[in-house]
């Protein structure tokens, strides 16, 4: 018997094991992000990172691994905070979004404001899951497709972005083996990869034609600072925005979108009072639902508040260990364009936080 | 390097690898405390990823290492799991006589196999499981922080052990070497 027969049998060995369940999974994860959790404390830059997660549908071949880097970072003390995995749960099993939100808000109370005073640039790492659609002699076929955008901004000057990279086109893949007979037919190349650089220094073509003004459009520090933080007071604010936007659309969901986009925007900018407001203005919009128990946004943990119109439900889905924002998706409610009711039709998940210059990761 | 560690990319690594460092420590003590295991070690590598050497392309074989260490807490589970492996396998060897007979030789395989890691020391075990879970030398090197060509004594003794058990059972070459 030879060396590669044991081995064969080693390997047999451990692929008849017990493989674990994504449920198995899920349970463990909460548990390892309930007792990894800590409390932001003064001083420290506790923003969130430009890693996304690569989302579960789509597993990214020979993706590289940003984790863990070097020993920037101080450790955190060894022990969990009591409680703290209590309140996750809390969060994932409310039912209703008042609660959902109520308990959320107490959460962020605890969290510090981050030191924005010495300029730097915001760095946001956005990676969409979306699927399209073509539509050919034998009906429409879609298939699913990732982009990553990468967004620089001046702090001081708002989240307009200076400097911006796109790769589309990112592992591409029929919806279904149906779509991929469809799409060979009409001979669509969707899985080609392109990379797009927008950048005023080098193309003027980029360059803003005025300097931006500070708005919700371009939130700036200094913007958010001066934004109510009485949710009703704010919720004003942003129906204001809605009603100069013009008429025509759902106004309580385009409050839902204003919500959504501002919170996605300015995630590591906001300062806990605001979010805290937000997040209570998101509760009191008609028509919002929470999602029951915890939804899988690109491989993360989360619990959705959803808004459901034209067929498309929504969903804003919030990080219940650090109350921040993991990102958004778009579920069909019914069925179309040949997808199955509950196709997740977009997902982004996005990441911030702050560097020193653009085109720094880090 | 995209960042420092933080929660958000430890999020990512959970993801990408926890499937395997799941199936390791389950192969080795079973599904009873496995979670405990499994989230114990993914504890201790956030505590201690300013530790990592970001030189490794991959946190993978750091991951192994750190649950290695920390299934030594389950020494006791570790054997009884062991002893039900080759209880279990010898019932599907029994009922399985109808069955092709390359399914059942290799259930004696496994059994074998289980019996046969029952009595070599800790060290090896560590290296022959960790081979097992498709490692490469490399990796086992990294994983337990030993030079490779202990890796590859041990592995080798240890292969010599399962070779002799495997023979004494009469099992042949060509059934291991099948799909799995």
């Amino acid at each position: 018997m030879t060396d590669q027969a044991v081995d064969a049998a080693l390997r047999r060995y451990h692929h008849e094991g017990p493989a674990p369940d994504p449920a198995d999974l899920a349970t463990i994860r909460r548990r390892v992000l309930a007792r990894t959790a800590e409390p932001a404390r003064p001083g420290r830059r506790a923003l969130r990172t430009a890693t996304v997660a690569i989302a579960a549908a789509v597993v990214a071949a020979g993706a590289i691994t940003f984790w863990p880097a070097g020993p920037r970072e101080e450790t955190r003390p060894a022990q969990a905070m009591p409680g703290t995995e209590a309140i996750t749960e809390a969060i994932t099993d409310a039912d209703s979004v008042p609660a959902t939100v109520k308990l959320v808000v107490e959460r962020v109370a605890n969290a510090q404001p981050l030191d924005l005073g010495h300029g730097g640039f915001l760095y946001t790492a956005e990676r969409a899951l979306s699927v399209r659609t073509v539509t050919g002699k034998d009906g429409p076929a879609s298939y699913v497709t990732e982009d990553v955008t990468e967004r620089w901004s001046a702090v001081g000057e708002g989240t307009l972005p200076k400097l911006v990279r796109m790769t589309h086109g990112l592992n591409a893949h029929p919806l279904s083996p149906a779509d991929g007979a469809k799409l060979a037919a009409y001979g669509t190349d969707y899985t080609k990869v392109t990379t797009v650089t927008a950048d005023p220094a080098t193309n003027p073509k980029y360059a803003p034609a005025a300097p931006p003004e500070p708005g919700l459009a371009n939130p700036t520090p200094a913007y958010l600072a001066s934004l109510p933080t009485d949710p009703g007071r704010l919720a004003a604010v942003l129906r204001a925005a809605v009603a100069e936007d013009g008429p025509g659309g759902d106004a309580d969901r385009l409050l839902f979108k204003r919500v959504s986009a501002l919170a996605t925007t300015a995630d590591a900018l906001l300062p806990p009072p605001l979010r805290s407001a937000l997040y209570q203005v998101l509760a009191t919009v008609p028509g919002v639902e929470r999602v029951p128990g915890q939804v899988d946004l690109a491989g993360r943990a989360g619990v959705a508040i959803a808004h459901t119109a034209d067929g498309k439900r929504t969903e804003i889905v919030l990080d219940p260990v650090s109350s921040r924002m993991l990102g958004f998706r778009i579920v069909a409610v019914a069925a179309a364009d040949g997808m199955p009711a509950g196709t997740v039709v977009y997902s982004a998940t996005a990441d911030q936080k702050i560097v020193e210059k653009p085109g720094e990761k880090k | 390097m995209l960042l420092a560690g933080t929660r958000a990319d430890f999020g990512t690594v959970f993801d990408r690898h926890a499937g395997e460092i799941y199936r390791y420590c389950a192969r080795r003590i079973g599904t009873d405390a496995v979670d405990d295991a499994v989230a114990d070690t993914f504890v201790i590598a956030y505590e201690r990823r300013a530790r990592f050497d970001a030189a490794h392309a991959s946190a993978l074989p750091w991951l192994y290492g750190i649950a290695t260490n920390v299934l030594r807490r389950y020494r006791a589970a570790e054997a009884r799991y062991r002893k039900l492996i080759r209880h279990e396998n010898e019932t599907v060897a029994e009922s399985a006589a109808d069955r092709a007979v390359d399914r059942a030789d290799a259930s004696t395989a496994i059994r074998a196999l289980a019996g046969e890691l029952d009595k070599i020391s800790r060290r090896q075990r560590d290296v022959l499981y960790l081979y097992a879970a498709g490692l490469t030398y490399a990796e086992i090197a990294v994983a337990l922080d030993i030079p490779i060509g202990t890796v590859m004594s041990r592995l080798n003794r240890g292969r010599t052990r399962l070779r002799a058990a495997l023979l004494a059972l009469g099992i042949t070459s060509t059934v291991l070497e099948g799909p799995a």
